[in-house]
């Protein structure tokens, strides 16, 4: 279809819109009516040809519009106006429309004024905003602006209000008359503020006003004192909203403040107010002020650590249970503010010490509501599994070797484990550790053995986070022979090996992967001992996964093993071994239901045709381990039948029958894939066709087999770029044919049903 | 109405209830915790541990002693046949009981002493899985005491002079001297021989005095409570119950409302652990030992948890990949245990009865057995050689380790600290369990699990029941003794409960005030009576009253007496007098007076009736509710003529 049949067609569409007949429920059909149009218009010339600018005209102008169409309308204004240098007179016609529904439109129509503020607001920042508001009564919209804030509507039309507002006073119109009046007003509100705190909750209008202090304080310098009192006052208030408000606004008067003394004052007021208010309150100001560097970080801290510091004075006395909520929020605090300091750090494992027994434990010392308080254990444990001074390594393993020995909840475990693979390394090198006297000794055989049960327990998410530990100690410390030796020791990687055969889907999957890191590893040696089996015995095991598994989970990390396996250890396996991987990624996988397993499946016979292609490439790798990589030459050989598993025709045919997979995932990814294998491939036809003789090269293409193949390769990748350049995933019919949507909308239009014989036959 | 406690173990309890002339016993447990003061009956010949003589300090008093005490790893134990602390029989005429009702298996262990040894004439009421599975139990108990008979029978420790200076161990024995030795299989089968089994919900009637009921306590299969009613008054009975889902029938608490008064006994035995918590850590543990190379040894009774135990570890080693690990189950009943289980269908829990219908047998260790991963064996002589593989696990009795073929494993198993023994029976003491085998090399862990009531389960349930009066245990109102801490861990109830220990005959709060009887229609046919108001009747009897079989009967008097006419013992008449009733209508009493010739009659309304004033008589008549009082300062006969008019205007029988 030409542009000029597409813009007759969008015509008709905004005919259909302006009737009174327009009744879309669907709304996302006008915002992709709105995109298609956006994407189309690149000149204001298109815009009046196909009828943009007299719809717009005529919407200011119909009173029976439907609102949904009005918003449309709206809308397109905000399309255009960013978008293009609209003559003058357009520019009018829009600001006519603008007015018209700012002030004619009853503001109970909330998603009409919405629409109207936002295309205000992005207006506003437009280069030609004052020639806008030329044609429109400015003063009305902003007094319509400021009563709807006051009246507090829908949250959503307040924001839109507000942030209409907030960005007026960093536009080209903030020094208008206008402008200065509604200011005046903003000041006024936040002068007026109820000062004996009841107001908690804050204003729409107070909100907007506070917003537009924190944006451009120096416009409100004229009542500095006041506003300054108002924000000690909003700050003392104690709830998040007001505290962290206010604290922007100070921040932000003391950035722009010129005057040495105010920004002093402002300091000083501040660091009163947190003196002054209660604990929690203090915190809650503390947490705001932190990031912001409004005052020293030093004694934010101080405030930050308080509670937590007093606990340690007072020697865990039961008679703190009140200051439990100090506790716990001044816990949240250090690990929001990331407060990595030898102090917190200190008070964290105090904290945690006395939390460390069974809850229902009254023996050991500690206060009694913090005992075996989870909410407390996980604050603590997430601070020191990002940081945990030397000081207090000993004292944390300590807690953890007790918490591990006793909790029900998996998450308080995996946080306890993470920590320890944190800290094994120092640990493990510590003097204390070599040192008689010490308990460290004892604190990691007795988590060794709550580990170990653990890897036995009747929950499986413990079983599976004990894997997992096991996997994080071999990723993060396969360099550091003590945590290994460690480890090794305690059986943990027999233990999440064995679990290859767990009942639950997520361990075997876990357990899976765990083995995979070790087998990766220089310790696979140690498994095969201490599990008493060969590495051919283990593969034997994962193909059945492969093959039998009911659940994704474990055939996806049985697949990647089996993949790594392949390419890293194939000089371990027996030659049988390599011949049933490469035949369950050849068969049994490339058929599989789960998308990610056939992915995985891609990117194996990818890493095989790599290895190939480098291995004839550079003739120094071809003795690598790889060398049960058939490599090019196995295409000669097929008409010979010397196929093998692992070989270059092998690995394309998978591909090209995933090429055709039903899953756009995968299939889009092989024809991604299969444009470097082809332009490598050609690369070699080239260089065997100018380094060979004739002969061989006769050979090559006498090859009726390989050169079946490379010719199939090369459509299926040229249909694969087609289809890539044509259409996507994500892409619907009416991004590639915007006419469709222009008649679906069209469909709508019931007038025309009446008159349509043959719908109304159907109907019956 | 008297109940007395004839067992110190709330667990193993033994009552008699004396109510409405029939005496019932209330369970008969064994209390078999005191064979721990003796060393294990070894399954193979006399192992060397064991014999090293204990020295007593006084020199006389070591002579008196000889060789009946060895000491091992320092602690001292007899070295002589196992005895058992049987219920205080004495306290009451054994040959007098006229019932015994059994809860479960767990509490009839002593029946052969009291069916066979004491002149019972009664009858025993249980339900059939308590009667099989009591003869199980009973049974592997004999085989075990005479298996392996120690034939030496020690009582020379037990003389007070002696007793007094033994280490506390021995000291703290109960009652030494009433100790008995095992029974017989013969009187295992003679004492069920008096068994009469009843299903659930089924009444059986005593003597016509009371009617007995055994409703569910899903403790265990075919545990039950018992409800006693009499037509006036109703006491329950609760033994060996459970509210948590496990195999049996779940309990049934409607036939236990409304009851005067009930009877609280074998509550939970380990309150401060939670089984479903201990039957995880069983697990957990069990798979740590196997996956290290291990073999796990469980003391186990032949019966009842182990079901659980199959269950949850045979699908907890499934998830943790160990579908090869043989369960080997050793006990001289352990066939007709398992066989046992899988035809009680009507006596399980809705899922397991469920299963039947499939049909599929309800437990899963049917199938565990036919795939060859459970075991069973009668010893360990019974072919488990051939088939042993390592690592396994191995349930075997007695959870005491003073008998059974686990004594054989501990020995066998103990030295390696790779094996682990798990306790699950919460009847005996670990530790002391363990003292004989000391030093122990291989791994302990103590996960008792005791699905009976624990204390908050019990208010709860007491709450909802709301009985008139509690009777419990003296321990159970007292927090345990190793967690005093916890006060929460008690009996609480209002009225506060009665408390029972051993030896102590309680008269229990209930007053039988009201009798049926029965009128014979010959009497009936007499009887003119009289309606007092809206269906209640009343007419005066003279007959005879007839009591047979606790059956009360009115019948007309014999032919040699007048009837109708009430005689004194003496046979002197008793005059006829007549009963009046009724309301005086004021208004018919102040005519009649009227026509009696009383004038000038004044009546005035108070509160409670009226007042009728006779000023002419100087008399005043107050009549109220419930009495009339004829104030008369004048002439008796004036009295006399109001009193006759009175009676004239009311009724009379």
């Amino acid at each position: 279809m030409n542009e000029q049949e597409y813009c007759k067609k969008v015509q008709e569409v905004f005919e259909f819109l302006l009737s009174s007949s327009c009744h879309i429920h669907d709304d996302t059909l006008y915002h992709k009516l709105l995109d298609s149009l956006n994407g189309k218009m690149i000149i204001p010339e298109f815009a009046e040809s196909c009828g943009v600018i007299d719809f717009l005209q005529r919407a200011g102008n119909n009173t029976d519009i439907s609102p949904d169409t009005l918003v449309f309308a709206v809308q397109l204004v905000e399309k255009l106006v960013s978008k293009l240098e609209l003559p003058g007179i357009h520019l009018e016609n829009m600001s006519v429309l603008i007015e018209t529904v700012a002030l004619r439109t009853s503001v109970d129509n909330l998603s009409v004024f919405c629409a109207l503020f936002t295309t205000m607001t992005t207006i506003l920042q437009c280069p030609c905003i004052k020639e806008f508001c030329l044609n429109i009564d400015f003063q009305d919209i902003l007094k319509k602006s400021f009563d709807i804030l006051k009246e507090e509507r829908s949250i959503f039309l307040s924001r839109a209000v507000s942030e209409f507002i907030c960005s007026l006073f960093s536009s080209k119109m903030a020094e208008s008359q206008e402008a200065k009046k509604l200011l005046k007003e903003l000041q006024t509100i936040i002068v007026n503020f109820d000062r004996d705190g009841s107001q908690r909750v804050l204003s729409p209008s107070m909100l907007c006003s506070l917003r537009v202090l924190e944006k451009a304080p120096h416009l409100f310098n004229d009542s500095f004192a006041e506003i300054l009192d108002v924000l000690i006052i909003l700050m003392k208030i104690g709830s998040t909203q007001s505290s962290t408000t206010a604290a922007r606004c100070l921040h932000s008067l003391c950035l722009q403040c010129q005057d040495r003394a105010k920004s002093e004052r402002v300091k000083s007021l501040v660091t009163e107010a947190i003196e002054t208010v209660d604990i929690v309150k203090g915190l809650h100001i503390a947490k705001v002020l932190y990031p912001l560097q409004l005052l020293e970080r030093s004694s934010l801290e101080n405030t930050i650590l308080e509670p937590l510091q007093m606990l340690d004075k007072t020697n865990h006395s039961p008679a703190m249970h009140s200051s439990l909520p100090a506790v716990s929020l001044s816990l949240t605090i250090v690990n929001d503010c990331n407060i990595q300091k030898l102090e917190a750090c200190k008070c964290v494992a105090e904290v945690l010490k006395m939390t460390e027994n069974r809850p229902d434990d009254f023996t050991g010392s500690g206060c009694y509501s913090f005992t075996g308080s989870s909410k407390l254990q996980i604050k603590c444990l997430d601070y020191l599994g990002s940081y945990t001074s030397k000081e207090v390594m000993l004292s944390v393993i300590s807690s953890i070797s007790n918490i591990v020995s006793y909790t029900t909840e998996h998450m308080i475990y995996g946080k306890c484990l993470l920590c320890l693979c944190r800290l094994l390394p120092e640990v493990l090198c510590s003097s204390c550790y070599s040192s008689e006297r010490s308990t460290v000794k004892s604190d990691l055989s007795k988590i060794k053995e709550s580990v170990q049960r653990n890897f036995c327990s009747v929950e499986w998410e413990f079983r599976d986070t004990s894997c997992e530990f096991v996997r994080n100690l071999m990723d993060k410390h396969k360099d550091k022979e003590g945590v290994i030796q460690w480890m090794l020791d305690s059986r943990f990687h027999v233990f999440a090996c064995q679990a290859v055969g767990d009942g639950e889907s997520y361990v075997r999957a876990t357990s899976l992967s765990t083995l995979q890191t070790v087998l990766l590893s220089s310790y696979r040696t140690n498994l095969l001992q201490d599990m008493n089996t060969t590495i051919d015995e283990i593969i034997s095991q994962i193909l059945d996964v492969c093959k039998t598994d009911s659940e994704a989970f474990p055939r996806r990390s049985a697949a990647r093993l089996l993949h790594h396996c392949l390419l890293d250890l194939s000089y371990l396996l027996h030659p049988d071994s390599i011949q049933c991987i490469a035949q369950c990624f050849s068969t049994s996988l490339p058929s599989d239901f789960d998308w990610e397993v056939k992915l995985i499946v891609v990117e194996f016979w990818c890493a095989i045709l790599k290895r190939c292609f480098d291995a004839d490439l550079d003739k120094e790798t071809s003795d690598q381990p790889l060398g049960i990589v058939v490599s090019l030459d196995c295409l000669k050989n097929e008409k010979d039948g010397k196929r093998g598993y692992v070989s270059i025709s092998s690995a394309i045919n998978v591909l090209l029958k995933l090429s055709c997979d039903y899953d756009p995932s995968v299939s889009e990814r092989v024809c991604q894939e299969l444009c470097w294998i082809c332009e490598t491939l050609e690369k070699f036809v080239l260089k065997i066709s100018s380094a060979t003789n004739d002969d061989n090269r006769s050979d090559w293409c006498v090859c009726a087999h390989c050169s079946q193949l490379i010719t199939e390769l090369l459509n299926r990748m040229t249909e694969g770029k087609e289809k890539t350049r044509n259409d996507s995933v994500f892409k619907t019919d009416y991004d590639s044919n915007a006419v469709s949507l222009l008649d679906d909308i069209l469909l709508l239009d019931r007038s025309q049903d009446n008159n349509d014989e043959d719908n109304a036959i159907d109907c019956y | 109405m008297k109940l007395s406690c004839l067992s110190g173990n709330p667990s193993k309890p033994c009552f008699i209830l004396h109510f409405k002339g029939v005496t019932l016993m209330l369970d008969c447990g064994l209390d078999i915790s005191q064979v721990l003061k003796f060393l294990p009956l070894s399954v193979v010949p006399k192992s060397d541990n064991y014999d090293k003589k204990w020295n007593h300090s006084d020199k006389e008093k070591d002579k008196i002693l000889g060789d009946e005490l060895k000491e091992v790893a320092g602690s001292v134990f007899v070295d002589g046949s196992l005895e058992f602390c049987a219920p205080e029989f004495g306290m009451t005429t054994l040959s007098e009981v006229d019932a015994i009702l059994l809860s479960n298996h767990n509490t009839m262990l002593a029946l052969p002493y009291v069916t066979e040894y004491s002149g019972f004439k009664g009858t025993v009421y249980c339900t059939e899985p308590t009667q099989q599975i009591g003869r199980q139990y009973m049974e592997e108990l004999v085989t075990y005491v005479e298996r392996n008979p120690r034939n030496k029978k020690c009582s020379k420790w037990k003389s007070d002079a002696i007793l007094s200076s033994l280490p506390t161990f021995l000291r703290e024995a109960i009652r030494p001297t009433a100790w008995r030795e095992c029974y017989t299989k013969h009187d295992i089968q003679a004492c069920l021989s008096r068994v009469q089994t009843v299903g659930y919900n089924e009444k059986r009637n005593i003597y016509g005095a009371l009617i007995i009921t055994a409703c569910s306590s899903g403790y265990s299969i075919g545990s039950c409570n018992w409800t006693i009613k009499s037509p006036y008054q109703k006491i329950c009975y609760i033994s060996g119950t459970s509210t948590l889902t496990t195999h049996p029938k779940p309990m049934d608490t409607e036939p236990l409302r409304q009851s005067d008064l009930i009877i609280v006994s074998s509550m939970t035995k380990t309150p401060g652990y939670n089984p479903d918590q201990m039957i995880g850590e069983f697990c957990m543990n069990t798979v740590v030992t196997i996956k290290n190379g291990g073999n796990v040894l469980v003391p186990c009774y032949p019966s009842g948890m182990i079901f659980d135990l199959f269950e949850c570890l045979s699908s907890h080693l499934d998830s943790c990949g160990l579908t090869t690990v043989p369960l080997y189950f050793l006990s001289p009943v352990s066939d007709s245990s398992l066989a046992y289980s899988n035809i009680y269908a009507e006596w399980l829990s809705g899922s397991k009865q469920s299963r039947v219908y499939l049909p599929e047998p309800p437990f899963p260790h049917a199938e565990l057995v036919s795939i060859g991963r459970l075991r069973q064996y009668l010893n360990i002589h019974d072919g488990l050689q051939n088939d042993f593989k390592s690592p396994c696990i191995v349930f075997a009795g007695h959870p005491s380790l003073r008998m059974g073929d686990v004594v054989h494993f501990i020995e066998l198993w103990g030295k390696s600290t790779g094996n682990t023994i798990l306790f699950t029976e919460p009847d005996f003491p670990y530790l002391e369990a363990l003292a004989p085998f000391q030093p122990l090399q291989m791994k302990v862990c103590y996960c008792p699990i005791d699905t009976g009531l624990s204390f908050s389960q019990a208010n709860k349930l007491m709450r909802d029941l709301k009985p008139g009066h509690l009777v419990v245990a003296e321990s159970y109102v007292q927090p345990p003794s190793n967690l005093s801490h916890k006060t929460d861990m008690v009996v609480d109830y209002d009225p506060p409960p009665l408390t029972y220990k051993r030896g102590e005959i309680l008269t229990l709060p209930i007053k039988r005030q009201f009798e049926t009887v029965e009128i014979t229609p010959n009497l009936a046919k007499n009887v003119s009576p009289v309606e007092v108001k809206p269906g209640c009747m009343v007419s005066m009897v003279t007959a005879a009253l007839n009591i047979k079989d606790n059956k009360y009967t009115l019948e007309l008097l014999p032919d040699g007496h007048l009837s109708g006419k009430k005689r004194r013992a003496d046979g002197s008449l008793i005059r006829e007098k007549s009963y009046i009733w009724g309301s005086l209508n004021i208004q018919s009493f102040v005519d009649a007076l009227t026509r009696q010739g009383i004038t000038d009659i004044k009546v005035e309304d108070t509160e409670d009736g009226s007042i009728i004033d006779l000023p002419n008589d100087d008399t005043l008549i107050q009549v109220e509710g419930a009495s009339t009082h004829i104030i008369c300062n004048g002439e008796e006969i004036v009295r006399t003529k109001i009193r006759d008019t009175l009676l004239r205007c009311l009724q009379k029988l």
